[in-house]
Order: C-alpha cells, then structure tokens, then sequence
C-alpha cells in the first residue's frame, strides 16, 4: 500500500503542522524522567503516528505501540505494558512507549483504564507519548492537565496535492488536475485518505475515490459486522465498507481467530484462507498491481467467512498476550523465510516446517555451536534471520526446560 | 487590509467590545507590546468578518509560503473554498514554488534547516 509504502521515516519528509512537528521533536529531544508525557490531538490522517514513529526512529528510541480504543481496560493495559514497564533494564533500546487512540479508552467499557493510564504516565521511566482525535471530551481534559499538548490541524489542500504528486511522480504515474484536485478535496485535510484515494485512482478508475471517503469505517465495528454476517454479502459489505488497510484487516481478523481458541481442522481452514488473502497484499507489494485490490475483500468474504461458518469466532478486545504479538508480528516474517527454506530442504510444506522442523532445528542449534554454523550455512541465513533463530532456539529450550 | 498568518499585526483601535470579540470568539493572539497575530488557532473567516464590519474594508488573510517566504494570496487560490474553515494553517505553499517538481525536497531541507 502507498501509505505504507511512502510513509516518512524522518520527521523532516513529513508535511504541514511544522511547529507542531518542531515542538514535538524538541520535546523528545529534551525528554527527562521528569517530563511531562506528551499528548498529540488533533483529526486523523494528519501524521500524528507517523512523526512518533519517525521521530523515535531519527532519535534512536524503538516504540512499543499500543492502539488503546483496542485496549481499553486497565487489566488489558497492564498486561500489554507490564512487560516493558517493570523490566525495563533488560530492554537494551531505548524505548517509548506510544497510545495511540487514547480517546478510545475512554468508551463505555472503561474500567479504570483512565487512572490506569494516568498512575503509568506518572511514574514511566520511557517516554510517553499519547495520541488521540478529539480533544473536547471531559475526559481527555483530564490527561490534557498532565501532559504537554500538541495540537495538530487539518493539512492544507496543496501541500496534500504537493505530496500526492511527489508520489504518482515516483511511481511513474500521474493524474490529471481535475481527479488530483477531487482526491484532495474529498480527503478534507486528511493524507492517509488522499494518498489511498489516488492510488485507487490510478489502479481502479476515479469513480471509487468519493465512495471510498463517505463509507469508511473502522476496522472494529467491521469486524463486528463481518463476523456477525449472515451472508458472505454481508460480510462483504463489511470489509468493503471499511477504510483500514488491507494488512490490519488481516491482523485483526487473525487476532479474532486466536483470541477465539478456535481449533483443530476449522483453525487450519480459517488460517489457510486468511493466507490467500494475505498473498494479496503481497502480490500488490510486489507487481504495484493495485487492481487485485479488489479480489482482496472478495476473499475475505468468501474463503475466510465461509471457513469461520458456524464456529464461534467474533471480535474480541482480548488478544494474544503481548510477548506473542510482538513474536508474531515482528519476527513473523522472517520466521515464515526460514519455514519457508527448512520446507525446500526438507520438501514438505512451510506449515509443516514451522510447526515440526523448526523447533528441532533450533533445539539442535542451542545446543551445539557447530551444528548452529551449519543450519546457518545450509539455510542461507542473513543477520537479522539468525538473530529470530537465536530467539527461537532460547523459547524452544526454554520450553522443553519447563517440562 | 491584509494580514500574515503567523506574523504580528497592529490595527487602528476598534473598541473594547470588538476587540473582545476578536480575541475570545475568534482566538486572535493578543500581546501588549507587539499587537494582534493570528495562529493555527484562530477562525480566520470569523476574523475577517468582525474586522470588514468593524472598520469598513476588505480583510484578506495570507499565509506564508514555507518555502520562499513569500505571501500566499489565499483569496486567489483553488482550494480557497475548502481551506477557509473555522481553523487555520500556519503555512502554504505559493503558486510559484508549488509547480517544480523538486518542491517536496526543498520543503524537506526547509524543515530541516529549521528543525536544526
């Protein structure tokens, strides 16, 4: 996706809200233990996200991400936090801890999560940085007294059209005035949705960009629906209707899945049909061919909502624990490389290797140096895979100690 | 009248009940000992309506193109109708500077020579 694709990594490639931009960066420069954290508002789309994680990068921080409207009760804050929070001398980095969403904490389930967020903001020995949408909320005013606010506004039209351009132009692709000035106009202020609008453009045809705009919503009351679907229509309207990202489809769906303790043959099916939709996402990545876009929902509603048919999978606020997450998401990738060149070697199926290869391979490695070199030699394993292999190696010894 | 978002501005006097006006309803920044400035914050439109009312001219609000330093005639622009909301931007970009294809880089080193 564009928006992933050229979102800026360095706060200076970013656009509009410059002094906000500034005061944030100083913020984060100057930051000591007796900082106030920091609390971004303002509209989405505007590159709130974008500059806590381009910031932190430019300054050497990793951010450890918390959505808090999927996160909102105390219990499920601490068990997401603690982890960081009270071992925070065995992360080597230096770290921030970032919420996004906070305004989401505050929904009718808040059970303490508002203190709890308070009490953590108090005693962090990391950077705390909170975002939110709306700041009118009596209860955002709560945090607002103890943070350091900075206010973001709308982008303005041309400096929104000034980055679509730069886009389409390292693409190789353009617009003509008349559709870049519609994009612009219908994203109201909003980046994200102008960026996503022009690639729609040029891949699918003009006349989606305003549809797209008016039906958005989110990914959680998407899945609601999608989950509670009758029909694999409906669920389709669903996922249709929803403005998120293809790859948060994904992950919230396989959240769902997990959370649910589905099992056994359904689990394969449901996992198996996610898959086909997840090599969607990386055909796009690979060809830039945005019309298979469309295949993508259809997926979706179709493999995975007829796989998930009678079991009792719906959306669930609780996820996998956070150890898991981070595993799952952040060495997933190169988990499924090196699955992926054990099921070459072994021809059997990456699931297979994953599942059974691979914990043997890395309880054979722990334990001798050698075989370690080999298993790396024969797998073609770079830095960053064998820095997953060391950890797999540590979690599946660590597992066969405990029994 | 023209006014610089983002730069200070004094105006002749307009009583205490359009000044407060100005200042509480539509957030313009006051200071005693530099005048009048209006931040991202302020309701432009509503500003430009109290102040025509107020002494009987035209009030056009410009903004500052973040990469000349020139005005950015905001009555002049396109997107004029949209961008005219009840919130501001503290900068732009001039019809100028906006055509050349090496706008985004120049606008980058902008930021940085500043954020430096």
């Amino acid at each position: 996706m564009w928006v992933e694709k050229h979102r800026p990594r360095n706060p200076n490639t970013m656009i509009g809200n410059e002094e906000v931009r500034l005061a944030f960066l100083k913020w984060l420069k100057n930051w000591g233990k007796k900082s106030k954290p920091a609390l971004l508002l303002g509209p989405p789309g505007i590159g709130k996200t974008t500059l806590v994680h381009a910031a932190a990068d430019t300054l050497g921080y990793s951010v450890l991400e918390l959505n808090a409207s999927d996160v909102r009760t105390k219990t499920k804050l601490e068990e997401r936090l603690a982890p960081s929070m009270l071992h925070s001398s065995l992360i080597e980095e230096k770290l921030l801890i970032f919420l996004d969403e906070v305004d989401g904490i505050y929904g009718r389930q808040d059970k303490g999560g508002v203190e709890f967020v308070q009490d953590l903001v108090k005693g962090s020995r990391h950077p705390i940085v909170m975002a939110a949408n709306v700041e009118d909320d009596k209860k955002i005013q709560k945090l607002v007294k103890s943070a350091q606010v900075f206010k973001f506004q709308r982008l303005p039209p041309k400096l929104i059209e000034m980055a679509v351009k730069n886009i389409l132009h390292r693409e190789g692709l353009s617009l003509d005035q008349e559709t870049l000035e519609k994009i612009v106009r219908s994203a109201k202020g909003d980046i994200r949705a102008a960026v996503n609008s022009a690639q729609v453009a040029v891949g699918a045809g003009e006349d989606v960009v305003t549809d797209m705009r008016d039906t958005s919503i989110g990914v959680v009351d998407a899945l609601k629906l999608f989950f509670n679907a009758s029909s694999s229509r409906e669920a389709l309207m669903a996922m249709r209707g929803c403005g998120a990202q293809p790859r948060d489809k994904i992950r919230a769906i396989f959240q769902s899945i997990m959370a649910s303790g589905l099992q056994g043959e359904k689990l394969v099916k449901a996992l198996e049909a996610l898959s086909k939709a997840d090599e969607i996402v990386e055909e796009i990545g690979e060809t830039q061919n945005y019309r298979l876009l469309r295949y993508f929902d259809t997926i979706l509603a179709t493999k995975v909502f007829e796989a998930l048919k009678g079991s009792d999978v719906h959306y669930k606020e609780e996820s996998l624990p956070w150890p898991l997450q981070i595993r799952i998401w952040n060495e997933g990738k190169l988990l499924g490389e090196i699955s992926q060149r054990l099921a070459a070697q072994h021809h059997t199926s990456s699931k297979q290797a994953a599942l059974i290869y691979l914990p043997y391979v890395a309880l054979l490695s722990k334990n001798s140096k050698s075989r370690e070199d080999v298993v790396i030699a024969r797998l073609r394993l770079d830095e960053s895979q064998v820095k997953v292999l060391r950890k797999e190696e540590l979690r599946v010894s660590q597992e066969v100690y405990k029994r | 009248m023209k006014i610089v978002v983002g730069e200070w501005f004094r105006m002749p006097p307009v009583g205490t009940d359009i000044f407060k006006k100005l200042v509480n309803e539509a957030a313009l920044k006051y200071d005693k000992s530099n005048g009048f400035q209006a931040t991202p914050e302020t309701n432009l439109p509503l500003v430009a309506s109290i102040l025509k009312e107020a002494l009987h001219e035209n009030v056009e609000m410009l903004l500052n193109c973040f990469i000349c330093g020139g005005a950015v005639e905001c009555s002049q622009c396109r997107y004029n109708d949209i961008c005219g909301g009840s919130s501001a931007f503290a900068s732009c970009i001039c019809d100028d500077c906006e055509n050349s294809e090496e706008t985004p880089s120049i606008y980058a080193i902008r930021f940085a020579q500043i954020a430096d």
